[in-house]
């Protein structure tokens, strides 16, 4: 069925020079802090290693790559790679997912079969979607654009994917992590063609009054920099010197792994436990396609962008906006937070999940992003 | 019920860098096959290191320099080992000529080591030699940080500040030393700061050339000599302060691919010599390659980039406004220094200030950048210490 190349094709020599590599890792002394508390846990980040090198099989989770219904456009010179899933019935509303760091479309591959193939898992079939999964620029098979801003901006790129090159002029858009800003920026700058958006975490108000924070405004505030003394770190240095860090994540699979599998366990909700939301095959195959793409120095172009004040900063949002609250997710942004700066007409807060929704819970998100939209078809 | 038994040896065990031929190969592999990322999309370091400053050095790691002449270099300095509150602490230990010698331990930073001072040791412990004067010697113990270098990486947490101070102090009694001196920039500041907190027995005095002399509370009133100190120390909480978050929050994650990757750990303190020695771009103009390859590879062949890190988290409730200091300190301010100080808030920190100086030039690898001025600035600094070295002596 495949008439064309596939979209990735790791030679016997890359994939053996990643073997290699894991089996020559030159690890740092052990330290005695519990697992974790210091950083990524030595144990944890040797056990996954050493199944990378030897009991993970790559070439199947390329062959099912492959077999993911890729696209490539070019916009605006720009080549972006998307995935396309088609609503299963005539008419279904299009919708954008925009995944953020340190993922890539696959965190969002389940999330985008629900959506579009609602009647296969228990829905109706007038929910269903036409799903476009882009790849961030710079992400996996999207390459980052070779100059900095003024060139397109993200948001800029997905609405002519979506209404030029794919013909949609009306749709709606989700995304978390980097992606919810992508998509807020999306809602604010073409209300004419957002049915809505549906977000994970929101955009802070250009300027607020300080005297007019609620108590619960308050309290996020102070999990925000609590969150960001603690664990924002790899944010401060991905802000301001990416380029140094991304020397050694470049050249050792090892250090690459660690640094974005502590991510996962700790925005997940694992309670501590990596495994209780991802496999580790999941885990790999990430961190196999930022390795084998080459794409954690360009992964972390938006957080140089942003930082520089490059990136279009969010103003006020007036499309129907909901917000789905997960309760292990970095922060929890209270309803009345958002309503600063978007027209919240849903808020939600989730059972359970965390960060990485689409991947951990996608019945609960697909859920929420379906009963947003009922409303908006 | 009996106390366990600690190993209490003393013992002073002499000490002799050899790295084996499999780890110089070891090395040179893994800089052939580096793999690099994409190049940058501006035409400075603000993104970080260049790719092509970084491919340069990392080139001339691999093909023109020669580690075996940094360690003779090395091995021609009397080393030792000793265990300190149970970890072995590596030391340099030269004795002056000069039977009047004043006993000096120097101590390094981060991304520093004993590297920053092999230029000092002769002029220091031998002044007549290189063109000074008898009276101005010292005998000089430069020991290696815990987890740095070649003094053991701690096995447990709770290697602070105060812990390395004392365990400098023990290593000065071990030596037979009653009165002495110390000096240091960077960490070495701070552990030299927090033996003049201690006002130990037998300290003199102290020279700075950090000086963490910040007030508790910044005024809203500043002078443009404070405010330039606040804007530079500002740069720790943004543009210069990426890894000092990374390392006193997540040691261990940056620390495995810093570990792994010795392009990786080069670009890690390579960053370090652009952004805060005073070169006019370039961290060349500032550090011959040799040195900064000295450093480097010190830290690579002795696996303490993760191990090294790990002094942010143990202090990181620490903070820059110093602890008010009443024994004799000496400073000297270098001009591209980051924080650089004014020498008001430097006399408010300091109330037995006994030199300040201001150097023409340098930055803050001082010890490294400018070993003249550091040098003379020392001698003069703790010169007046002297008289009262000799009497208690006597």
């Amino acid at each position: 069925m495949i008439d064309h190349p596939p979209l990735i094709a790791v030679t016997d020599a890359e994939l053996e020079d990643l073997r290699a590599r894991l089996r020559a890792t030159r690890w740092p002394t052990r330290w005695p802090v519990d697992g974790w508390e210091a950083g990524a846990d030595s144990t944890e980040v040797r056990r996954l290693a050493e199944y990378w090198a030897t009991g993970y099989d790559w070439r199947t989770h390329e062959a099912r790559i492959n077999a993911l219904p890729h696209h490539t456009a070019a916009i605006g010179g720009t080549p972006v790679h998307y995935l396309r899933f088609d609503g299963e019935r005539p008419g279904a509303l299009p919708i954008i997912l925009t995944h953020g760091w340190p993922s890539t479309f696959l965190e969002l591959t389940d999330l985008a079969r629900r959506l579009a193939e609602p009647s296969k898992h228990g829905g109706d079939s007038s929910d269903a979607f036409t799903v476009v999964v882009p790849s961030l620029p710079g992400y996996a098979f999207s390459p980052q654009r070779p100059a900095l801003p003024p060139t397109l901006q993200t948001h800029e790129i997905w609405h002519r994917l979506m209404r030029d090159e794919l013909g949609f002029d009306r749709y709606a858009a989700h995304g978390g992590d980097l992606g919810a800003g992508i998509t807020s920026r999306l809602g604010e700058a073409y209300p004419e063609s957002l049915a809505g958006i549906h977000l994970l975490a929101v955009a802070a108000p250009p300027q607020y009054d300080a005297a007019s924070l609620t108590l619960d405004e308050q309290a996020y505030l102070d999990q925000v920099a609590t969150w960001s003394a603690e664990e924002g770190g790899y944010q401060h240095q991905q802000n301001t010197r990416p380029l140094t860090l991304a020397h050694a994540l470049s050249d050792s699979p090892t250090g690459l792994l660690a640094w974005i599998v502590e991510k996962y366990r700790a925005w997940s909700d694992s309670g501590g436990d990596l495994s209780s939301r991802f496999t580790d095959d999941f885990v790999l195959t990430q961190a196999s396609l930022y390795w084998f793409t080459g794409t954690i120095s360009t992964s972390f172009r938006p957080y140089y962008e942003y930082a520089r004040g490059l990136t279009r900063r969010v103003e006020k949002v007036e499309v129907p906006t909901a917000l789905a609250v997960f309760p292990a997710d970095l922060t929890q942004p209270p309803r009345s937070w958002a309503e600063r700066t978007y027209n919240i007409t849903r808020y939600t807060s989730m059972a359970r999940g965390g960060h990485f929704a689409a991947h951990e819970e996608p019945e609960l998100l697909a859920d929420d992003i379906t009963e947003f939209f009922r409303q908006l078809r | 019920m009996t106390a366990p038994m600690r190993s209490t040896s003393t013992l002073v065990r002499p000490f002799t860098v050899s790295i084996p031929d499999s780890e110089l190969a070891d090395l040179l592999q893994r800089l052939a096959r580096t793999r690099w990322p994409d190049p940058e999309t501006v035409g400075d370091w603000s993104q970080g290191v260049r790719v092509e400053n970084a491919k340069s050095l990392v080139d001339y790691w691999e093909r023109g320099y020669d580690w075996r002449r940094f360690e003779s270099e090395l091995n021609r300095f009397p080393q030792f080992l000793t265990e300190i509150d149970g970890l072995d602490i590596h030391f340099i230990h030269v004795r002056s000529k000069n039977p009047d010698a004043m006993p000096l331990i120097l101590t390094h930073g981060w991304p520093g080591s004993i590297v920053e001072f092999l230029k000092l040791i002769g002029p220091l412990t031998d002044p007549v030699s290189f063109g000074g004067d008898a009276a101005d010697s010292f005998d000089v113990v430069v020991p290696s940080l815990p987890g740095f270098g070649f003094s053991q990486k701690p096995t447990e947490t709770g290697w602070t500040v105060p812990r390395i101070a004392s365990a400098w102090l023990e290593l000065m009694k071990r030596l037979g030393y009653t009165r002495w001196v110390a000096q240091g920039g960077d960490w070495g500041a701070v552990v030299t700061t927090a033996l003049g907190a201690m006002q130990p027995e037998g300290l003199l005095g102290i020279h700075l050339n950090t000086q963490y002399a910040f007030p508790a509370q910044i005024p809203d009133a500043l002078s443009p000599e404070q405010r330039y100190a606040v804007e530079t120390l500002a740069l720790y909480t943004g543009e210069l302060g990426g890894s000092n978050h990374l390392q006193g929050t997540k040691p261990e994650t940056v620390g495995f691919a810093l570990a792994d990757s010795p392009a990786g750990q080069a670009a890690w303190i390579y960053e370090k010599f652009q952004s805060k020695t005073d070169n006019h771009g370039l961290p060349e103009d500032a550090l011959s390659m040799d040195d900064m390859l000295d450093a480097i590879s010190l830290y690579w062949f002795t696996n303490s980039a993760a191990s090294s890190g790990r002094i942010y988290w143990e202090n990181r409730s620490g903070t820059l406004a110093g602890p008010k200091l009443a024994l004799p300190v000496a400073v000297t301010v270098f001009p591209k220094d980051i924080p650089r100080l004014p020498r008001s808030w430097i006399e408010d920190t300091y109330s037995n200030l006994i030199h300040y100086g201001e150097a023409n030039k340098g930055g803050h690898f001082a010890a490294l950048e400018q070993p003249e001025i550091l040098i003379s600035e020392i001698r003069s600094g703790l010169r007046t210490l002297r008289a009262q070295a000799r009497e208690v002596e006597e």
